[in-house]
């Protein structure tokens, strides 16, 4: 079998993750706002047009924290933040002290859980929102793909915050984090475009 | 002084001609626009077709309006339905419904208005338009005609278009289906002359007596004299013969666009799927844009009813965030909340109403910033119309921020402009809506006490001492020892 035609078989399965894809590395990023992580990221940033999944033991650990640079800057280029059916009342006065224009900032009620992927992928397609925020408790390899998607055409950075891992992950970035005495642990389980796995702590 | 007059005014004869033409510029020109088919092209019947529409007289079902298929197989207005069907067998005869005639020429008027803005309903088949004062932006009579024609006919009705100084002579040419233009008064007369005597509004008692004088046409009335006549037949007839002639002042009412919308379709038959019944959805939503764009107007939102029988009928309501008229829009959001309610029984009728019509405000944008698509402010708000649509009026939420020292009340749910607390000291990102009591047990507390003390002035006065803290599990907390109550520690707010 040819080199060509093993890249083609590859290609044809979207069950393979392909790590050394760095060369074609296009999609824009924007600064995570810690030079030490950046360095880490693929592309030096978030990546726009993504999903990234944080697995996080429960909340109040600085999980917000780590994105909070991002957000604000993202609402400084005029683009929206969605809090898709955030578990705890999202606390303005702090998201404003955190340099967050509270203009941009979207907080939807989902009584169903089913509405919360649509109500993501509307959001992410729509290219104004620069940032979704969701606290699914199930969601599927299919329906995370389809979010992987709408962000790309809407070149925005999908936030989960998952229950438990799922199975074969088409997000672009998987990240856990820990508390420890010094900050927060944070693991890279997955990037797009890059095989690194890697540990830092931020001092958050 | 009579030289300055001159010089002014050059010539005698030129003063008389400036004397006329004023007189004729301002005297109104009406145009009649006729339906025939009013009746049947109101209950939507497919006029190539022989269809014919039936109405009670005197205890007796007649024809009253055919369509010209049926005409042409002999069926005539006023037979009996029986006799009809027996000269036409695929004849389908329906009653017929005053109150759509009336509808259906209400909207014809509304067309109307886009050529004069005088026009009138007083008779129950026709629209009277005065079109003196707009003639030159339109550039003539005859264009005006054609364009209010194209203009009918795309509305799916057929006018026969009658013009002349009196308003009830361009009806009587419009029924009489004679297509004339007569713009001058003097020129009236003469071209009503021919006309048969019969066509006047008048008993038929009058009308026989006049047959058996041996006048036929209106040229043998205009040659009697009027004193004669009216001592003869009555101050009826002259009336009649005056404001056909343009010599009696009418002053007819205009019509005025409704501020509201609403639009029925009736189904065919009872239809249960969504695609069947969708095409009239779409059409109707398509005529309240067409009705919005005409008055440059939005709408803040739209509710459909669809009737069932011996049911009551199903509501759906769109608010919109923003005024919204693009058909599509609410196409799209409506056949989302069908898809997702599904129908107690099937669909014999729709009816499309408006809430609030606002004026339209057209969308601001920086005359030199292109980093924005110039519409996406109006597709941001059509997504939020969608998310709105499908979670419920009060799913979304724009967090602001309050003057207040309490942290509960220094949130809001609308928007704020500005900062309302700058320097605070740093607040959790995730607030408990409730306060949670707390053992402060293993907890070690990171900050010293912010003493928040407000609220006296209400029933919500409070004496708390906040402090950061860190708990076993690595949570950073925001916890507060509440001094009115017993020195008791609650959890407050999580730091994200």
């Amino acid at each position: 079998m040819s080199a060509n035609a093993l890249d083609q078989l590859l290609r044809s399965q979207t069950g393979v993750w392909r790590g050394l894809r760095s060369e074609h590395q296009n999609w824009p990023v924007i600064p995570s706002g810690f030079a030490e992580l950046d360095a880490l990221l693929p592309g030096g940033g978030w990546p726009l047009g993504g999903v990234l999944e944080i697995f996080s033991p429960c909340l109040g650990i600085g999980e917000l924290s780590l994105l909070l640079p991002a957000m604000s800057y993202i609402t400084q280029t005029k683009r929206w933040i969605a809090w898709i059916a955030p578990p705890q009342q999202a606390y303005a006065p702090a998201l404003a002290q955190a340099g967050i224009d509270l203009a941009y900032v979207l907080v939807v009620d989902c009584r169903q859980e089913a509405d919360i992927p649509w109500s993501l992928e509307k959001l992410l397609r729509s290219g104004r929102c620069g940032m979704t925020l969701a606290w699914p408790r199930r969601l599927s390899d299919h329906q995370i793909r389809r979010l992987q998607l709408a962000a790309e055409a809407g070149s925005a950075l999908a936030v989960l915050y998952p229950k438990q891992p799922s199975g074969a992950g088409y997000t672009a970035l998987r990240l856990e984090i820990k508390p420890v005495e010094t900050g927060l642990a944070l693991h890279i389980l997955k990037a797009r475009g890059s095989l690194q796995r890697a540990s830092l702590i931020l001092p958050l | 002084m009579a030289a300055t007059a001159r010089a002014l005014s050059p010539t005698p004869t030129d003063r008389v001609d400036t004397f006329v033409k004023p007189n004729a510029a301002t005297s109104p020109l009406w145009l009649c626009a006729y339906f025939p088919d009013l009746a049947l092209a109101a209950l939507h019947l497919d006029l190539d077709q022989a269809v014919a529409c039936s109405a009670h007289s005197k205890g007796q079902t007649r024809l009253y309006a055919v369509s010209e298929p049926a005409r042409q197989a002999g069926v005539e207005p006023g037979m009996a339905p029986a006799a009809a069907l027996a000269l036409c067998p695929g004849l389908s005869i329906r009653n017929r419904d005053p109150l759509a005639e009336r509808q259906a020429l209400q909207q014809l008027a509304e067309i109307a208005l886009d050529f004069s803005p005088w026009v009138s309903l007083d008779q129950p088949d026709c629209l009277l338009l005065e079109i003196r004062s707009c003639l030159t932006l339109f550039g003539g009579i005859e264009r005006l005609q054609d364009k209010l024609r194209t203009a009918l006919q795309t509305a799916r009705h057929h006018p026969l278009i009658a013009i002349s100084p009196s308003p009830t002579a361009s009806v009587l040419l419009a029924r009489l289906s004679l297509e004339t233009i007569v713009t001058d008064r003097q020129a009236l007369r003469s071209a009503l002359g021919p006309l048969p005597v019969a066509a006047l509004e008048l008993d038929d008692k009058i009308l026989h007596r006049l047959f058996r004088t041996g006048i036929r046409q209106l040229t043998d009335l205009w040659r009697l004299p009027r004193d004669g006549l009216a001592k003869r037949y009555g101050a009826v007839l002259l009336q009649q013969l005056d404001r056909l002639a343009g010599q009696q002042t009418q002053i007819l009412q205009a019509f005025h666009r409704p501020p509201s919308f609403q639009a029925s379709r009736e189904m065919p038959i009872e239809l249960e799927r969504i695609e069947h019944f969708f095409p009239a959805v779409e059409q109707l939503a398509g005529e309240f844009a067409a009705f919005l764009k005409s008055r440059d107007a939005t709408t803040l939102g739209i509710s459909l009813q669809l009737h069932h029988y011996d049911l009551p009928a199903t509501r759906l309501t769109l608010d919109f965030r923003a005024g919204s008229r693009d058909p599509k829009h609410w196409c799209g959001l409506l056949y989302e909340k069908l898809e997702r309610s599904p129908l107690p029984a099937p669909v014999l009728a729709l009816t499309l109403l408006s809430a609030a019509i606002i004026p339209f405000q057209p969308e601001r944008f920086s005359l030199f910033d292109d980093s924005e698509q110039p519409n996406s402010e109006t597709e941001w708000q059509a997504v939020l119309d969608q998310l709105q649509a499908r979670l419920g009026h009060h799913a979304l939420k724009f967090p602001g921020t309050q003057a207040d020292h309490r942290p509960e009340r220094a949130m809001t749910n609308t928007p704020s402009l500005l900062n309302a607390n700058p320097g605070l000291p740093l607040r959790p990102l995730w607030l408990l809506p409730n306060p949670a009591p707390l053992r402060l047990g293993d907890i070690c507390l990171l900050s010293a006490a912010e003493r928040i003390e407000s609220g006296w002035w209400d029933d919500q006065s409070m004496r708390r001492d906040y402090y950061i803290g860190k708990d076993a599990h690595g949570r950073k907390l925001w916890v507060y020892r509440d001094l009115n109550a017993k020195q008791q520690w609650f959890l407050h707010g999580l730091f994200g």
